[in-house]
């Protein structure tokens, strides 16, 4: 299968200006994306990420090396409707409803007004975003807001998906929700890469990660070889506080080591997560 | 696909939002500034419609207004925009949406102009109907200071004319006579009526029946007070009016005029300056035109109150 995105050697450097030195924001990096897969890009502020989007987006050009998006060069005009960029930051047009934004959208995109209607109010109804239809960009919460930038990305249904952060801000519905379209979309044969901090995110949702530091590749490649180790850790569940000491000295009897003995609780964001399953039931219910 | 949904609609609307109601207090205002201090001129009624100011007031916050949302609005048109790489991804055409913001512009701009220009000039007293005036060029040596002397006026392009006005400068008189002219046109006399000038700058207007003038030719027949014909000074008056509301219309058009060209230096500016400096800019371009009287339109819009075609 031909990679949906592939690039050599590329890389960025922002020319000094001045006394001001020039920033290599990008090391030479080589990257492949496969149709279907998500590619989640981690790193700190300042690493690069950014860059690479607006790279493969388009918008800024490589100083050195080859980059290819489905084929073409990534500021080809036929990908503007196949690749879409959601970048991080305000939107624009903040005076505009979500329709109006998305109906703009949709025209710079060359698509039917039909078909983009019938799309934004499926995308606006799925991102929960229907009852503030009639309000103005410039109300919304910076969740909504994320919200409504990823409903544009997805409008044209694109190839691939470059994505800015596009759970920041959101509440844990919310990037549940976000993640859940997200893999759907490569369920449905679409690359997605997505830059993001949260690592708990990446590691439910991506296939592989690369991870950034000063511009350079830092790590990559596939999430469970990445995560992999040579140990095993038993976890039980159910056992008294005898049958728990005993467990523990047979362990240490084979030369093993007790790291932590914990009563069992929830993760806030499967806590959540449960009570957005148990909420939505109660509306289908209703 | 529509260009309602694109930038040329979503400008349209944001001027329409923000500009309307400034325009409409803009408008207000010059009514009761007008009905306040209506100029009143002995005379010609006309003049004392061409010597109120009010009628700039309104058009040119329209104009302000449009040009400042146009560049507010899309983000690429000015640097450092909120949102401009999501646009600039997207945006269609060599300029980036840019030409379709600026339609977008003057569209609201003419919406928002054409109905105060068409009721403030009816409401400021300009002539319900508006002529044609073409100035007539004269010889190198436009003077005639003895009787007998001639000058020859030609008038381009030629037109159906029912008046000329003449309003020569007068030098020391040699005697104690007005200087009599008389006009004709193709060996043709246009009026029987005399034609007498003793001071400087009187205006005289001349009517005849409505008859085709290419040429127009002035003798003087009597006097003693030498004339000078200057540029400007013999004005040839069409027949064929023009109904007020076409000639605020064609106002409205010398005003978007004004706009073109500031977008422009907005969008030029714009490619590395931030928006203070743009909106400086806007409104230095548009004060200077408007006010300062520098390009068509302040001409036009006296042109309007005075009853003259714009065309």
């Amino acid at each position: 299968m031909a990679a949906a995105i592939s690039a050599q050697q590329l890389a960025v450097t922002f020319p000094g200006r001045g006394w001001r030195p020039s920033v290599a924001a990008l090391k030479p990096l080589d990257l492949e994306l496969e149709p279907g897969h998500v590619l989640g890009v981690l790193g700190p502020n300042g690493s690069g990420k950014t860059t690479l989007l607006r790279v493969l987006a388009g918008l800024q050009a490589p100083t050195s090396g080859a980059v290819q998006v489905l084929g073409h060069a990534p500021a080809h005009r036929e990908l503007v409707r196949r690749v879409s960029y959601q970048c991080e930051g305000p939107l624009p047009l903040a005076t505009l409803s979500a329709p109006e934004y998305l109906a703009f959208v949709g025209a710079e995109l060359g698509l039917p007004n039909a078909v983009s209607d019938e799309r934004a109010a499926a995308l606006l109804a799925r991102l929960e975003l229907e009852p503030a239809r009639r309000r103005r960009i410039h109300t919304f919460s910076t969740g909504m807001c994320k919200r409504l930038a990823l409903a544009a990305a997805l409008l044209a249904e694109p190839e691939v998906l470059l994505l800015d952060e596009p759970t920041s801000g959101l509440d844990p519905f919310g990037t549940a929700t976000v993640m859940e379209i997200l893999r759907e979309r490569a369920d449905g044969g679409a690359a997605v890469l997505m830059a993001s901090h949260h690592l708990l995110e990446v590691e439910e949702s991506c296939d592989e990660v690369l991870v950034l530091h000063n511009g350079a590749v830092h790590a990559r490649g596939d999430l469970e070889e990445l995560l992999a180790t040579d140990e095993h850790a038993l976890v039980v569940r159910g056992l008294d506080d005898d049958a728990m000491r005993e467990l523990g000295a047979a362990a240490r009897d084979r030369g093993g080591e007790v790291v932590r003995v914990e009563r069992p609780r929830d993760h806030l964001f499967a806590l959540f997560r449960r009570l957005g399953r148990d909420r939505g039931d109660e509306e289908r219910r209703r | 696909m529509s260009v309602w949904r694109g930038p040329f609609g979503v400008t349209w609307r944001q001027c329409m939002r923000a500009s309307a109601l400034p325009t409409a207090a803009a408008a207000l205002l010059a009514a009761v500034g007008h009905a306040w201090d209506a100029p009143v001129l002995a005379g010609d009624g006309a003049a004392a419609a061409a010597a109120t100011p009010w009628l700039t007031l309104p058009l040119f916050v329209a104009a302000v207004g449009c040009c400042l949302v146009a560049a507010r609005t899309w983000p690429t048109f000015v640097r450092g925009q909120e949102g401009a790489d999501a646009v600039r991804r997207i945006a269609r055409g060599p300029l980036g949406g840019r030409g379709a913001v600026a339609a977008g512009a003057l569209t609201a701009q003419l919406t928002l102009s054409l109905p105060l220009a068409l009721a403030l000039a009816g409401w400021f007293g300009a002539p319900p109907e508006a002529q044609r005036h073409v100035e007539a060029e004269g010889p190198a040596t436009p003077i005639v200071d003895s009787v007998g002397a001639q000058l020859l006026f030609v008038v381009r392009p030629s037109l159906r004319a029912q008046s000329v006005w003449l309003r020569p400068r007068a030098s020391l008189p040699q005697g104690p006579d007005p200087t009599q002219l008389s006009l004709t046109s193709g060996g043709v006399e246009l009026t029987d009526a005399p034609i007498s000038f003793e001071e400087s700058r009187e205006l005289v207007k001349v009517p005849f029946a409505p008859r085709e003038l290419a040429a127009l030719q002035v003798t003087q027949t009597a006097g003693h007070v030498p004339l000078l014909f200057g540029p400007g000074s013999v004005v040839v008056v069409g027949a064929a009016p023009l109904p007020r509301w076409g000639n605020a219309a064609l106002l409205t058009l010398y005003a978007a005029a004004t706009s073109v060209g500031t977008l422009i230096l907005a969008a030029a500016l714009g490619l590395g300056a931030g928006w203070s400096t743009v909106a400086a800019a806007v409104v230095a371009a548009q004060f200077v035109q408007w006010i300062g009287g520098i390009g068509p339109v302040d001409e036009a819009l006296l042109d309007v109150l005075r009853g003259r075609w714009l065309l």
